[in-house]
């Protein structure tokens, strides 16, 4: 940004931060019910043909 | 007969005479059969139900009288349904159930670029069940997804999707837990939008600008809807003590949709293209993490907070 004196304003130097994101592998792969009533995706796949075991996503 | 095409997935057999095709996330898909059943959608999939002319993906059925595991070793396994193994250049798919014993109840066999593809019916598992849904889950999302992730064209994220009749398309990312059937719920019984998904929805861009589609993968609130809406802003839900909306930096942006998204994990080149394509929807619209309170009262912060970017 250039202010009215015609100067570049500097951004203060940041020190690099290790920022930690939880990621939940069991919901990130396709492939798992929604709720162990056969709701949800895989609706039909959890009552009807492919029965899940596990509950995620 | 069928015909072995370059890709060393059968093509389309003359006798493939029957048709349904459906377009979810702007992917054309079309599943092809010998008779009507093979041809089936799933009540969910008969609302993404499309004319195509020219699918973007062929899928073609067929029957077997068994299937058994094939010798290789997995590439990848979910964990649940499925199990990835490869078979030179093509992926392929066991899908199995506890229902059905220690065999695969259908295979899909589909080419590197997942255009063109084969399912095989088990008939030992499936052959007395009537109706049979050849496309049922997780087999229409994984060719969705793949086909998306590996043109580098879109990706699925995990969250709530709606069009409010003054806001335009809100999406509501959020891992499971985190509010979007509460938040979807709260607009629905407060406002009336159209939504689109309560647990999945795709994005694209298209011309410099973020879209999002409804998916048939619904949540346990049940909304699906083909509908589209283009997006200003992407909320990432998290429970808080008071409504705020904290805008993130683009690179930890990029972190927290993929970590709300569902990649290809058994693909490098597709894993690439995801966070690729991420990148680039954060160079389109800002991200805010949004910490909310289950109550009306963060409907109403997020109607506060649109008019204010939009005044």
């Amino acid at each position: 940004m250039i202010d009215e004196n015609g100067s570049r304003d500097k951004k203060g130097y940041e020190q690099p931060k290790v920022i930690v994101i939880s990621l939940r592998p069991e919901e990130a792969v396709l492939g798992h019910c929604k709720n162990a009533g056969g709701g949800g995706p895989g609706g039909h796949g959890c009552s009807h043909v492919g029965s899940c075991m596990n509950q995620g996503s | 007969m069928l015909v072995e095409s370059a890709s060393g997935v059968e093509g389309t057999p003359a006798a493939l005479l029957y048709q349904s095709c459906v377009r979810i996330g702007g992917v054309s898909l079309a599943l092809r059969g010998a008779s009507p059943r093979e041809v089936c959608l799933s009540h969910e999939l008969e609302s993404f139900r499309h004319d195509c002319e020219s699918p973007n993906i062929e899928v073609n059925v067929k029957w077997v009288e068994k299937l058994r595991f094939r010798r290789s070793n997995p590439a990848f396994d979910s964990g649940s349904l499925w199990t990835l193994s490869r078979d030179g250049s093509l992926s392929v798919f066991d899908f199995t159930s506890p229902s059905f014993g220690n065999y695969p109840y259908k295979r899909l066999h589909s080419d590197g670029d997942f255009c063109c593809a084969q399912l095989v019916l088990n008939g030992e598992t499936l052959r007395n069940l009537n109706p049979v849904f050849p496309l049922e889950y997780p087999a229409d999302e994984l060719l969705i997804t793949n086909y998306l992730a590996g043109h580098g064209l879109g990706v699925e994220v995990h969250g709530c999707g709606l069009i409010d009749a003054e806001v335009g398309g809100l999406l509501f990312l959020g891992h499971s837990g985190a509010g979007k059937s509460t938040t979807t719920k709260l607009w629905k019984s407060l406002r009336n939008p159209e939504i689109l998904s309560d647990d999945r929805i795709i994005l694209r861009l298209h011309n410099g600008e973020l879209w999002m589609y409804g998916t048939p993968w619904h949540g346990e609130a049940a909304f699906a809807s083909a509908a589209t809406a283009k997006l200003s802003r992407i909320f990432i839900l998290q429970h808080g003590e008071r409504n705020e909306m904290v805008e993130m930096p683009r690179s930890r942006a990029v972190g927290e949709m993929f970590a709300r998204c569902f990649p290809p994990f058994h693909s490098a080149a597709g894993l690439e293209r995801t966070i690729e394509f991420l990148n680039r929807v954060t160079g389109v619209v800002p991200c805010y993490e949004f910490r909310f309170v289950p109550h009306r009262c963060a409907l109403q912060a997020v109607l506060d907070f649109h008019d204010r970017r939009s005044g």
